[in-house]
C-alpha cells in the first residue's frame, strides 16, 4: 500500500468500477429490451457483446492508425500513446475523453460494433425466433458458444491468446454518454404505442397476432436493437481493457446479464438499469471474500428473488393501488 | 360478390372432423349468430376464419380477398377483429395500454420517429390516447384506465377485450361468447351494448353464444352447428321450431347432455 497514493488506487479502481457500471447497465437495457419486454428468452447476449468488442477492437487496431495519419495525428505519437496505455498510468487521464481525433475513430469503432452485433441478431433472429421459450434459449446458447469458438480459431484478432493492443479510447462520459442513449431509445421505444407491440408478444402471442401484431417483426426488431446496444457495449468494453479474451463473454456472462434483467424486473426499464449498478458493485465489494464471493453473490440473490419476485425496483417505480381491489 | 362468404370448408384433427363442408355468405353490416352444442365447432370455424388454422378443404372470401393462405395478421388488417373464448387479454398491461396495442397496424410513425419524440408520434400518440380513452369511455371501463388488465372482474375483462377488438377499426367483429360469465343485469347491457355497436359502427358481427336469450335477442340470422355440420339456418322464431335442432340442441337431448357432462 504505501507505494501508491491514495488518490492512484481510488482513481484506477474507481474508474474501472464505475465504468464497468455504465457499460453493464447498456448490456443489461439492451437485454431487458429482448427478455423483459418481449419476452424473448436470450441466453447468448454475451456473444453479440463479443462481436461487437472484437469487430470494434479490430478497426481501431487495423484501420484506426491509417485513419488516425489521415486526420494529421503522428504515427509515432500514436505508438506512444499506445505504449503509455499499456503501462497503466493513465487512470486520471479515462474520465476524460482523449482527442477529437481518436474519438473520431472511436465512434466509427463503436457504430461498426454495433452494426456487427445487429447483423448477427438478424441472422440470428430469423430462423430461431420461431421457436419458444427453452427452445430459444437453448437456440441462443449454441450462438454464443459459436461465437467463442470462432474467435479463439480467429489468428488475426488473437485466437484462444486473446486480442492484445487495444487503444483506451472509453472513458467515463464516452461510456455513461452510450448509457443514457440506451435508456432513452429503449424507453422510448418501449413507451410508444408502436413499442406497446414488445409487450403483447410477450403476454399473448396469439392475441397479438389477431390485433395484426405480426409477431415475426416484432421479435426481429427487439432482437436487433437488442444486439446493437449489446455490440455497442461490447465496443466500450475492449476500448476500456485495452486486452479482450473470449473467455470473458462466455455462458456466465450471458447469465450474469440475465440476471441483472430477471433481479431489475421483467420489462422495468430503471429498475433493470438499477440491478445493474447493485449487482457490479456487490460483485466488486464482494471480491475481498475470494472464494466465498460466488457463495454469497448466489445466496443474495435468492434471497431477494424470494422477497421481491418481481424484482428490486417494482414496488419503488409503481403507482400504489388504489381503489378497491376488483378480485383477487 | 358477398361482404363475407365461406365456401365448403372442412378442417380436420386427425379423425376428428371438426368442421364439415361449412358454407354460408354474410352481408356488411349483418349481425348473424352461430349456436350449437359444445364440440360442434364454432369457435374452430373462428380460428379458421381468422388464419390460426388453415382449412383442409375449401376456402373464406372476405370482400372478395382470399384468407387461406394469409396470417392472422393480414386477415386482421383487412378488417376482421376477434375475442376470445378464454380471455386473451394482456393481463400484466393497463386497460388502456391493452387498447393502444391494438392500434400498432394503423399507426404511421416509425420506432424512430418514437425515439426522436418527433412532432409526427406526438400528435399521433395524442390520437391513440384519445380513441382509446373514448373507447374505454362508451364501454364503461374509464375508471379502470390505468388498472391491469388482470385486476378486471370478469365481466370488465370481456368487454375490454371486446374494445380492444374494435380498436383495431374492424368491419367483421367476432365474438366469441361474449356473454359467458356474466350475470343477469350484465347480460342485459351488454345486449344493448352489442345493439348499439352494431347500429352505430355499421359493423357485421358474428356472435358466438351458448346463451339463447341473447342470441335470439340480437340476432336476425342463426346458424346451427352439431359435430362440426351445419344443420339450419334461419330467423330465430325458424330456429326455435326446428326439429333437426330440437333434437341436436334443445328438445330429447338427455342422452348427449350427459355425455355432454
Amino acid at each position: 500500500m504505501s507505494g501508491f497514493s491514495f488518490n492512484d488506487i481510488y482513481n484506477a479502481y474507481t474508474v474501472h468500477i464505475v465504468v464497468l457500471i455504465g457499460i453493464n447497465i447498456i448490456m443489461a437495457t439492451s437485454l431487458n429490451l429482448i427478455i423483459g419486454y418481449t419476452g424473448q428468452f436470450n441466453l447468448g447476449h454475451a456473444g453479440f457483446m463479443a462481436l461487437g468488442a472484437y469487430s470494434s477492437a479490430a478497426f481501431s487496431v487495423f484501420a484506426g492508425p491509417y485513419l488516425l495519419s489521415i486526420l494529421g495525428w503522428s504515427p509515432l505519437s500514436f505508438a506512444e500513446h499506445v505504449g503509455f496505455m499499456a503501462v497503466g498510468a493513465h487512470s486520471s487521464a479515462a474520465w476524460l475523453p482523449a482527442s477529437v481525433a481518436e474519438q473520431f475513430v472511436f465512434i466509427i469503432a463503436i457504430l461498426l460494433g454495433g452494426l456487427a452485433a445487429a447483423l448477427s441478431g438478424l441472422a440470428l433472429g430469423l430462423p430461431t425466433l420461431r421457436l419458444r421459450g427453452d427452445y430459444l434459449a437453448i437456440a441462443t446458447l449454441g450462438f454464443g458458444e459459436i461465437i467463442q469458438v470462432v474467435i479463439d480459431n480467429t489468428k488475426s484478432v488473437g485466437g484462444a491468446t486473446g486480442f492484445t493492443g487495444i487503444p483506451r479510447y472509453s472513458s467515463f462520459f464516452s461510456v455513461y454518454l452510450c448509457a443514457a442513449l440506451t435508456l432513452w431509445v429503449v424507453g422510448r421505444m418501449t413507451r410508444s404505442s408502436k413499442g406497446l407491440s414488445f409487450k403483447a408478444i410477450r403476454e399473448d402471442e396469439i392475441a397479438a397476432l389477431s390485433l395484426g401484431i405480426w409477431n415475426t417483426r416484432v421479435k426481429v426488431t427487439a432482437f436487433v436493437t437488442g444486439a446493437f446496444f449489446a455490440g455497442v457495449g461490447g465496443a466500450l468494453f475492449a476500448h476500456f481493457n485495452n486486452y479482450l479474451n473470449s473467455g470473458t463473454f462466455n455462458f456466465l456472462k450471458s447469465i450474469e446479464y440475465v440476471v441483472m434483467v430477471v433481479l431489475g424486473g421483467m420489462g422495468n426499464l430503471w429498475g433493470v438499469g438499477a440491478a445493474a449498478i447493485f449487482l457490479t458493485i456487490l460483485s466488486a465489494a464482494l471480491r475481498r471474500f475470494s472464494v466465498w464471493r460466488t457463495v454469497i453473490y448466489s445466496l443474495l440473490i435468492i434471497v431477494i428473488m424470494i422477497a421481491r419476485s418481481k424484482g428490486i425496483a417494482w414496488k419503488f417505480w409503481k403507482k400504489k393501488e388504489k381503489g378497491v381491489s376488483l378480485s383477487s | 360478390m358477398s361482404f363475407l362468404e365461406v365456401k365448403n370448408c372442412s378442417i380436420a384433427f386427425g379423425g376428428l372432423k371438426a368442421l364439415n363442408s361449412l358454407q354460408f355468405s354474410l352481408e356488411a353490416k349483418e349481425m348473424m349468430g352461430i349456436i350449437g352444442p359444445n364440440g360442434a365447432g364454432k369457435t374452430t370455424f373462428f380460428n379458421l376464419l381468422t388464419g390460426v388454422y388453415d382449412p383442409s378443404e375449401g376456402g373464406i372470401y372476405f370482400q372478395g380477398k382470399f384468407l387461406n393462405p394469409l396470417r392472422p395478421d393480414q386477415i386482421n388488417h383487412l378488417g376482421i377483429a376477434r375475442t376470445f373464448q378464454n380471455i386473451r387479454l394482456f393481463p400484466e398491461l393497463s386497460a388502456i395500454d391493452n387498447v393502444r396495442a391494438a392500434s400498432y397496424y394503423r399507426i404511421q410513425y416509425s420506432m424512430l420517429d418514437a425515439v426522436l419524440a418527433k412532432k409526427k408520434f406526438r400528435q399521433e400518440e395524442k390520437q391513440i390516447y384519445a380513441e382509446a380513452e373514448a373507447l374505454l369511455e362508451q364501454f364503461q371501463l374509464a375508471a379502470f384506465r390505468d388498472e391491469l388488465a388482470k385486476n378486471l372482474s370478469y365481466g370488465d375483462q370481456r368487454r375490454l377485450e371486446m374494445v380492444r377488438a374494435l380498436a383495431t377499426k374492424p368491419k367483421l367483429l367476432l365474438l366469441d361468447e361474449p356473454a359467458a360469465g356474466m350475470n343477469a343485469t350484465e347480460k342485459a347491457a351488454l345486449i344493448e351494448l352489442i345493439r348499439t355497436l352494431h347500429r352505430d359502427r355499421g359493423l357485421a358481427i358474428l356472435l358466438i353464444e351458448h346463451d339463447m336469450r341473447v342470441v335470439m335477442n340480437l340476432c336476425p340470422r342463426i346458424l346451427v352447428l352439431d359435430y362440426g355440420i351445419p344443420i339450419a339456418e334461419g330467423t330465430p322464431d325458424e330456429i326455435r321450431k326446428n326439429p333437426k335442432v330440437i333434437e341436436a340442441y334443445l328438445g330429447e337431448q338427455a342422452p348427449r347432455d350427459y355425455a355432454d357432462r
